[in-house]
């Protein structure tokens, strides 16, 4: 039993780790940054000070998360995607809700 | 510059319902708005050499750097709903600052005329008396073309907009399904992009304006999939507000002045407005081929003006030749600084936006048969995204950082022309 559960576990960090990293990727794709994506740190702030992302950005994340992993954003949401780590936990809450995390 | 104003509102609001409360009260109290872009400090000190007093109007905790003015808190106005209806024609209603691709930020003072014969013409085009109609924008009201479409012409008409802006495809979707009206959405070629990416699907509005920056034929057939209507293109700028507008897709591309404005030629080649809501005649930027005084194609914008090998051509045409390659998403062509000084020497850089599939020697090949060979771009870049600002447009600055950073990387994708 506690072996099943440290095997869900580790596959749920493993599911976590890929989406940020995939996340970083379709970041610097979409939005045309001139980094790497691993420079990327998991809490940096995406938006002013961060990565710089403006209110465009925004709009394109937005469009990104909602074409690229099958989550709409809403105006409220905007808020909640302040860093990779923060987009990734908002990414999983919608995929949990809609039944599609696993798929 | 002749604008002196006695008393002047410099609106610096966050949400658009605190600038909606603002302006309409600065209205009401007799005061003139200064539509101060992004919070610019400095652009308020250059504005406020024109005014006797102003008087902030801010829905933000204290800024240290405005406390040389006197302020107001937007929390603490009154609610009105309405335009004023007894304003005299020459109230000062607003300064507003043109931004974006032609020059530095300038003034633009505008008039109860200017704003009220602009509305009144466009609703005699646009909309039948018994029309009701509910109006969602996607753009700033602090922008010429979001104050226009999305604020003044519904309120000064009594149609039902909201004191809100859509910035997400999800808003749009949820503003659709609990309007019981037909639903005008007023948006840019930025939006209706994102729009059509996410696969909006909808029969409620009635119609869409954009404006902003040029309406590619793909991006209006694209956005024709998602609202079932073409796309009403208007043209103008903040000196002049709305010139003309064209449907989208079309079959012939002219433009059709709204009522009240007519063209002609200056013996200078330039193209001059006569509109019956101004008090003298505007000479505009773009190169236009008058049809007729009601009737234009847009070559270009005159500082845009590209001479390359004797031929002479535009950055207006070329972008549209660009636009309309199969496969381009979006894209500009853009002129070197270094290169821009000597036009003999001159070779036209494009950025350009493929959609998957796309090859850059497909574009290249289109734009040969459409544009002289002197004019193809040397080199042609490919980029994920065009750096447009929050209403689509390109700085030039924003282009000239753009191309410094795909030649600093190297890791752009380009190939030359010849």
């Amino acid at each position: 039993m506690i072996e099943r559960l440290e095997s869900e576990s580790n596959e749920d960090t493993a599911r976590r780790m890929e989406l940020s990293d995939s996340l970083k990727r379709v970041l610097v794709q979409r939005l045309s940054l001139r980094i790497n994506p691993d420079q990327i740190t998991n809490d940096a702030p995406l938006f002013d000070k961060g990565l710089g992302l403006d209110s465009v950005d925004a709009l394109e994340l937005a469009v990104a998360v909602e074409t690229e992993f099958g989550v709409p954003v809403t105006e409220a949401d905007v808020a909640e995607l302040q860093s990779i780590n923060r987009l990734a936990d908002f990414i999983i809450k919608r995929q949990l809700e809609q039944g599609t995390f696993n798929a | 510059m002749g604008l002196h104003l006695k008393t002047a509102a410099a609106i610096f609001t966050r949400s658009p319902s605190a600038f909606v409360r603002a302006h309409l009260h600065a209205l009401h109290s007799g005061r003139c708005s200064l539509f101060i872009p992004d919070h610019d400090h400095g652009l308020l000190r250059e504005a406020v050499q024109y005014c006797d007093r102003v008087t902030v109007y801010s829905d933000q905790p204290a800024d240290p750097a405005l406390c040389e003015y006197e302020k107001i808190s937007v929390a603490d106005l009154p609610t009105h709903r309405s335009i004023p209806d007894e304003l005299a024609p020459e109230t000062a209603v607003a300064v507003l600052f043109t931004s974006g691709s032609t020059d530095r930020a300038k003034l633009v003072a505008k008039t109860f005329r200017n704003f009220a014969g602009e509305a009144r013409s466009l609703d005699k085009i646009f909309r039948t008396p018994s029309d009701r109609i509910r109006v969602l924008t996607t753009l700033p009201f602090e922008h010429m073309y979001g104050y226009m479409y999305g604020f003044f012409w519904p309120r000064l008409m009594g149609l039902d907009a909201p004191d809100s802006r859509i910035t997400l495809p999800t808003a749009l979707t949820k503003e659709l399904q609990l309007s019981d009206l037909p639903v005008w959405l007023i948006t840019t070629p930025l939006h209706l992009h994102a729009f059509a990416e996410t696969g909006l699907r909808t029969d409620k509005v009635a119609r869409v304006f954009s404006a902003t920056s040029a309406l590619s034929s793909a991006l209006a057939t694209d956005a024709k999939r998602c609202f079932g209507v073409a796309v009403t293109d208007i043209y103008g700028s903040t000196e002049t507000g709305t010139i003309a507008s064209r449907q989208m897709p079309n079959e012939v591309d002219l433009w059709e002045c709204i009522p009240g404005r007519s063209l002609s030629q200056c013996a200078d080649g330039r193209v001059q407005l006569d509109c019956v809501d101004f008090s003298e005649p505007e000479l505009l930027n773009d190169v236009l081929e008058l049809s007729s005084p009601q009737q234009f194609r847009v070559l270009g914008r005159s500082a845009d003006l590209v001479k390359v090998a004797g031929k002479r051509s535009s950055l207006g045409a070329l972008n549209a030749a660009l636009l309309a390659a199969p496969g381009v998403r979006d894209g500009s062509f853009w002129v070197p600084d270094q290169q821009a000084q000597d036009a003999d020497l001159v070779r036209l850089v494009a950025f350009a936006v493929l959609r998957e599939g796309t090859s850059q020697e497909a574009v290249i090949a289109h734009l040969r048969t459409h544009i002289y060979p002197v004019f193809l771009p040397r080199p042609l870049i490919i980029v994920d995204r065009l750096p447009r600002d929050t209403v689509g447009k390109l700085p030039r600055e924003s282009l000239r950082e753009l191309y410094t950073a795909c030649t600093l990387q190297g890791s752009a994708s380009t190939v030359r022309a010849d």
